[in-house]
This record gives structure tokens, sequence and C-alpha cells, in this order.
């Protein structure tokens, strides 16, 4: 059972990986790192692994557990958040829809689909199921990350769970209005 | 008209380079794409001239983030741009990073400004200050937008004018 669900979701996976628009002509190496990275760090979420890919320290300029500010970070500081994503939303995926390389940069434009089965921000459990996107921009050096830039739809996949009362409040007078 | 536009491109690459003394810019060899991104981003976004959207973007334009049934095209265009002038009549962005791919530009922006106006077209103003970072994705194809995927901190955004994440109600189950 575990093994069929295991093939289904790397079905679902290779579904939205064959899709991927990649302009990375000449950047072959950062596109191959940042494809590890997405594999080990962000699908598998294993954080022991963190300093494969990211420098000791680098900036952040994310509003998330790895920090906003452009503040200089440690690759330790990054493991909580994969180790909470893991815990609490065990079922989560990354999908790359848009990779691009241009200089020492990569961007990738991903949609993260998943059930909220545990705490988040700390709201406790809807087990609703979750589609957002979010775009992240990664610096590399000698093939680890740098610094970090990154957007996501909070408010959409926040709208999606009923933890954001306005939005649900607007949602439902348009919904009305219809 | 030529010479023209080599001089117009040449003052705009100036304006690029003064006025966004911090930005890191990644364009080599795209300038012509730079430009155009540079020209909406003034002209459109922080100048919201409304007369100026066609000029910069495609009839076929698709956005990616919009909900579903929200139009395509230069309305989708024109309804963001003054329903942000009616919320955030002073809001300002700034181009922190930009970036050029094959057709695509990307820019990481800093969005600042106060909320003023009336905000999703009901509630009262809060009257609060926010600063904020967005990326935007564009397509673009002879010289216009065709596409655009953004990705924004709203959430962070909401958070600094005093919205507060709630829990899920019994009926909301």
């Amino acid at each position: 059972m575990r093994s069929f669900i295991f093939a289904a979701a790397l079905c679902l996976v290779a579904g939205g990986v064959s899709a991927t628009e990649t302009q990375c002509k000449g950047n072959e190496k950062n596109l191959e790192t940042y494809l590890k990275m997405h594999d080990v760090l962000f699908m598998q979420r294993d954080s022991s692994r963190v300093l494969e890919f990211y420098a000791p320290q680098f900036v952040s300029h994310n509003n998330d557990a790895g920090g906003a500010g452009a503040e200089t970070r440690t690759a330790e500081s990054m493991k909580p958040m994969w180790i909470d994503s893991k815990k609490n939303q065990p079922d989560r995926i990354m999908i790359n829809e848009l990779i691009l390389c241009a200089g020492d940069l990569v961007i990738a434009r991903v949609t993260m689909q998943g059930t909220q089965t545990g705490p988040l921000f700390g709201m406790p459990a809807t087990n609703k199921k979750y589609s957002t996107t979010a775009t992240d921009i990664y610096r590399f050096k000698d093939g680890k990350v740098v610094e970090r830039w990154g957007n996501n739809d909070g408010i959409g996949m926040l709208s999606q769970l009923g933890l954001l009362l306005p939005f649900a409040q607007m949602q439902a007078a348009r919904e009305e209005k219809k | 008209m030529k010479r023209l536009q080599g001089l117009a491109i040449g003052i705009l690459s100036v304006l690029v380079a003064t006025s966004a003394s911090a930005t890191e810019i990644q364009c080599k060899g795209s300038e012509a794409m730079l430009a155009r991104y540079i020209g909406m981003f003034d002209e459109v976004f922080n100048g919201r001239k409304l007369d100026r959207i066609a000029e910069y973007t495609s009839e076929d334009f698709q956005p990616h983030d919009s909900a579903p049934g929200t139009p395509k095209g230069h309305e989708a265009i024109r309804l963001l741009v003054t329903n942000m002038a009616k919320s955030f009549p002073k809001r300002h962005l700034t181009n922190d990073l930009i970036i050029c791919s094959g057709d695509l530009v990307v820019a990481y922006q800093t969005v600042e400004g106060t909320n003023d106006g009336p905000l999703f077209g009901g509630m009262p103003p809060t009257g609060k200050s926010f600063n904020f970072k967005w990326i935007d994705i564009y397509r673009f194809k002879d010289g216009k937008v065709v596409e655009r995927w953004g990705a924004g901190d709203a959430l962070g955004m909401m958070t600094q004018m005093g919205f507060k994440l709630t829990p899920p109600t019994a009926e909301a189950k």
C-alpha cells in the first residue's frame, strides 16, 4: 500500500516536472545543484543534508523561518523549517513550474500542494488540502546557496485552509453577490 | 526616429543607473527587454498611467495568479492598477534585483505604502503603513508583456496592517 502511494506520488511529481519550463542554457551546473537541493531539502526535507547545498553562512531575504531583512544566517538555522514541514505536512510536495538561470542566480517558480495535518503559524490542524504558488531566487557560489529571496502566496494558502478570517469573509461576500 | 529611440533608451539607462543605485541588474545582452520592463514599471505600476498599459502589455496578456474568472488582457492590468490606487494611493515600488533570462524578466521589489483608502472594495482603511517584498516574472513578446507570475509577501503586509490569523470556526469546517 505504502509503495503504491509512493509510486502514485512519484507519478504526480513526474507529471509536474515534465511540464517544467527550464531556461538554463550555459548554467547546467547551477541547475543541477538546484534540482538536487529541490529533491533532498524541499521534497524529502532531509535537513541533515543542509550543508551539501547551503554555505555555512548565507544572506536571507525571506519572511519565513529562514529570516527576512537581508541578515546573515547559518545553514543550521534553516533546519527547523524543513523538520516542521515534514512533521506537520508530510504529504506536501513542491512542483517546479519554471526554472531560470542567469549568472550566479537560479529562479524557481513552484507550486506547493499538501494537507495541513499539523500546526501551522500557531494554528491547529485543519486537515484541509491546499495548493499555493511561490517564487524563489538563489545565489550560488561554488555550488552552495549564499543568498536567498522568496515569497509564497501565504494569503491564498491560509484562505484555502479557512485560517484568514477577513479574507474568508470577503470571499463569502463576493460569492453572495454572484 | 531610430536615433530618437536610441536616445530614449540612453536616457532610460541613465535613469535606471541613477534612480536605482542599490538595484542589482543581471541583464547583459537583454538591454532592450530591460528598458521595456523599466518603462512599464515606471509608467504603469509606479506612475499608474492607465493609457500606457497598451504600450507595454499585450491584448492576450495572461496573469497566472488571479482568482478564477477574473479578466485577462489589458483589463487585468487596469483593474490591478486602479484597485491598488484606491486602497494605497501613496504606494511606491522599488526594484531591488532585476534578472533577465531568455524572454523573461524577474524583478524582486520592495513595496512601501500606507492603507489610506478602502480595502478590497468595502473595509475601512486601516491607516497603517507597510513595507514588504514582491517578486514578479514577466514574459515579453515583441516588447510587450504576455504572461506574468507574481508572488508577494502579502501575508506580511496584512500582518503589518493589523490583520490576524483566526482559528477555523465550526461552520468553516
